[in-house]
C-alpha cells in the first residue's frame, strides 16, 4: 500500500512556484528587490583599450605625512563606495564630508587627517593587456580653494 | 487494474501525476539531515570568517547606508557595532543549535531570520552579491520540512528539488544577464582581464599574459552557465557531466580571483545521494515510511531511485 498524501501539497507548490519565479523575475527588477536581483556580476564586457579603475583614497594627516586609505578604512567595501559614485565617476561633497569626519572620529592626535582625496587609479589596456599605469585624482574634503 | 488506470488517466491528471514526481518525489529524510549540517557549517564559517567584512559597517559612515526594499519595508536601521556583532552571534549561535535538528524546523526559522539580518546589513549599501540567494532559499525550506512522519519523504523531495531548480537557473539567468548587457561580445570581452587586474590572485596575474587562453576561459564559463539549464532535468546521466563542469568553473575562479561563492556553490551537493556516502548510526526508524537507511523497502521511502545510479 502506498501512501499518496502530501502533506501541505497546495501551499509547497505555491511557494515552489513564487520563489522560482521571484528568481527569474529577478531578471527584471534592479538590486534594490534582493533577494530577487539580476544576477549582474561580471556582466561587462571591456575592450582591448579600456582603462580599468579602482577607488582609493590619498589623505595628508594633521603632521603632514601622505597617507594611502582603502575603503576598509571606513568601514566600507570598495564596491559599495564604487556603487555610491555620481555620473562624474566623483564622490558628492557631502559623503567626501561622511568620510572625513568618520575617520577622524575614530583616530586621535598626529593620527588624524587634515585632507582627503579620491583617486581613481588602475591600468590601461593596450591589446588586452595591461600596459600602463593610470590615476586620476576627484575630489577632495576639505573642498580645494 | 493499475495498468489500465494509468492509461485511461486525462490530461489533467497526467500533468498532476508529473508535477507531483518532479515536485515531491520521495527522498531519504536522512539526506536533508546531513545537507542541512553541511550548509549550517559553511554558514556559521561564512558570517564569522569569510564575511567579517561586515562587522565594519557597525562603524562605517551612515551617509552611504542605502537600504534595500526589504530593509525598509521592515524599518531595518542602519547596525551599530554592537548590534551587528548581536546579530553575527545570533547566527552562529542559532546555526550551531540548529545542528542538533530538533526541533528541527523551528531551529532552521531561527537561523534563517538572523540570517536575513545579517544579509540585508551586508547589501544595505550599495553592493548586492549575487551568491547568496540560494542559501537564503535553503534556509527558508528548511524550516518547512518535518524529519518524521508520513509526508517526511516527499516534502524533503520538495525542498530538496526547489534548492536545486533555485541553484541551476542562477546560472543561465547570469548568462542571460551578460548576454543581455553585453551580447555575445561578452566571450570575446577583456572581462576576466578586468576581474583579474581589479583583484587577481598571483595565478592571475600570471594569465594576464595570455588573453586568448582568457577568452577562451570565457566562452567555456557562459558555456556552463547556459549547460546549467540541464542541471534542472532528473536524470543523473545529464546532470553529472553538468556538475562537474560547474565545479571547475567555480574552481578557476577561485583560483584567478579568489572567490569561491562557498555559500553558493556548497549547494551542488544538494544533487548528490550524501546518504549513501556518508554511514549514518544504525537505528531501526519508528515509523517505516519516514525513510532512513534502515527503513523498509517501499517505492516511497526508498532513495531518490534516478540518483541511485551515480553511486
Amino acid at each position: 500500500m502506498v501512501d499518496e498524501r502530501v502533506p501541505g501539497r497546495a501551499w509547497r507548490s505555491l511557494l515552489a512556484v513564487l520563489l522560482v519565479g521571484g528568481t527569474v523575475g529577478g531578471l527584471f527588477v534592479t538590486d534594490d528587490a534582493w533577494p530577487f536581483a539580476p544576477f549582474r556580476m561580471f556582466t561587462t564586457a571591456p575592450g582591448p583599450e579600456t582603462r580599468i579603475r579602482a577607488v582609493r583614497f590619498d589623505a595628508v594627516t594633521v603632521t603632514g605625512e601622505k597617507i594611502r586609505l582603502k575603503a576598509d578604512h571606513f568601514g566600507l567595501r570598495r564596491a559599495e563606495i564604487e556603487g555610491q559614485l555620481n555620473r562624474q565617476k566623483d564622490l558628492d561633497p557631502a559623503r567626501m564630508r561622511a568620510l572625513f569626519d568618520n575617520y577622524n572620529a575614530r583616530h586621535h592626535g598626529d593620527e588624524r587627517i587634515e585632507r582627503l582625496t579620491l583617486v581613481l587609479a588602475g591600468w590601461r589596456l593596450e591589446d588586452g593587456r595591461p600596459k600602463q599605469r593610470i590615476s586620476e585624482r576627484k575630489s577632495s574634503w576639505p573642498p580645494q580653494r | 487494474m493499475a495498468t489500465s488506470a494509468l492509461t485511461s488517466r486525462t490530461q489533467p491528471e497526467r500533468l498532476r501525476g508529473w508535477w507531483d514526481r518532479y515536485w515531491f518525489e520521495p527522498v531519504s529524510p536522512r539526506r536533508l539531515d546531513l545537507l542541512v549540517r553541511i550548509v549550517l557549517v559553511v554558514l556559521v564559517y561564512t558570517v564569522v570568517d569569510h564575511d567579517r567584512w561586515v562587522l565594519r559597517h557597525g562603524w562605517a559612515p551612515e551617509a552611504f547606508y542605502r537600504p534595500t526594499a526589504l530593509a525598509r519595508w521592515v524599518h531595518l536601521p542602519a547596525p551599530t557595532a554592537t548590534t551587528i556583532a548581536v546579530v553575527q552571534w545570533a547566527v552562529v549561535l542559532t546555526g550551531v543549535f540548529a545542528l542538533f535538528r530538533r526541533p528541527a524546523r523551528l531551529s532552521c526559522a531561527a537561523v534563517f531570520v538572523s540570517y536575513t539580518v545579517w544579509v540585508l546589513w551586508s547589501f544595505g549599501w550599495a553592493k548586492v552579491d549575487h551568491d547568496r540567494l540560494t542559501m537564503w532559499v535553503a534556509l527558508l525550506v528548511f524550516s518547512l520540512v518535518p524529519r518524521r512522519g508520513v509526508g517526511a519523504p516527499r516534502s524533503t523531495g520538495w525542498a530538496l528539488r526547489v534548492i536545486q531548480v533555485v541553484f541551476a537557473l542562477s546560472y543561465p539567468l547570469s548568462a542571460f544577464s551578460k548576454l543581455d548587457k553585453a551580447g555575445w561580445y561578452w566571450p570575446d570581452s577583456y572581462v576576466f582581464t578586468m576581474a583579474i587586474v581589479r583583484r587577481g590572485t598571483a595565478f592571475g596575474r600570471w594569465l594576464l599574459d595570455y588573453p586568448e587562453l582568457l577568452k577562451l576561459s570565457q566562452w567555456g564559463f557562459i558555456f556552463f552557465e547556459l549547460a546549467a539549464v540541464l542541471l534542472l532535468v532528473r536524470s543523473p546521466k545529464v546532470r553529472m557531466p553538468v556538475l562537474v563542469g560547474i565545479f571547475f568553473l567555480h574552481f578557476f575562479t577561485w583560483l584567478a580571483i579568489s572567490i569561491h561563492f562557498l555559500p553558493h556553490s556548497i549547494f551542488l551537493l544538494a544533487f548528490l545521494p550524501l546518504e549513501r556516502w556518508i554511514p549514518g548510526r544504525r537505528e531501526a526508524p519508528r515509523d517505516p515510511t519516514a525513510g532512513g537507511d534502515q527503513a523498509e523497502p517501499s517505492p516511497l521511502a526508498a532513495p531518490e531511485p534516478t540518483m541511485a545510479e551515480t553511486s
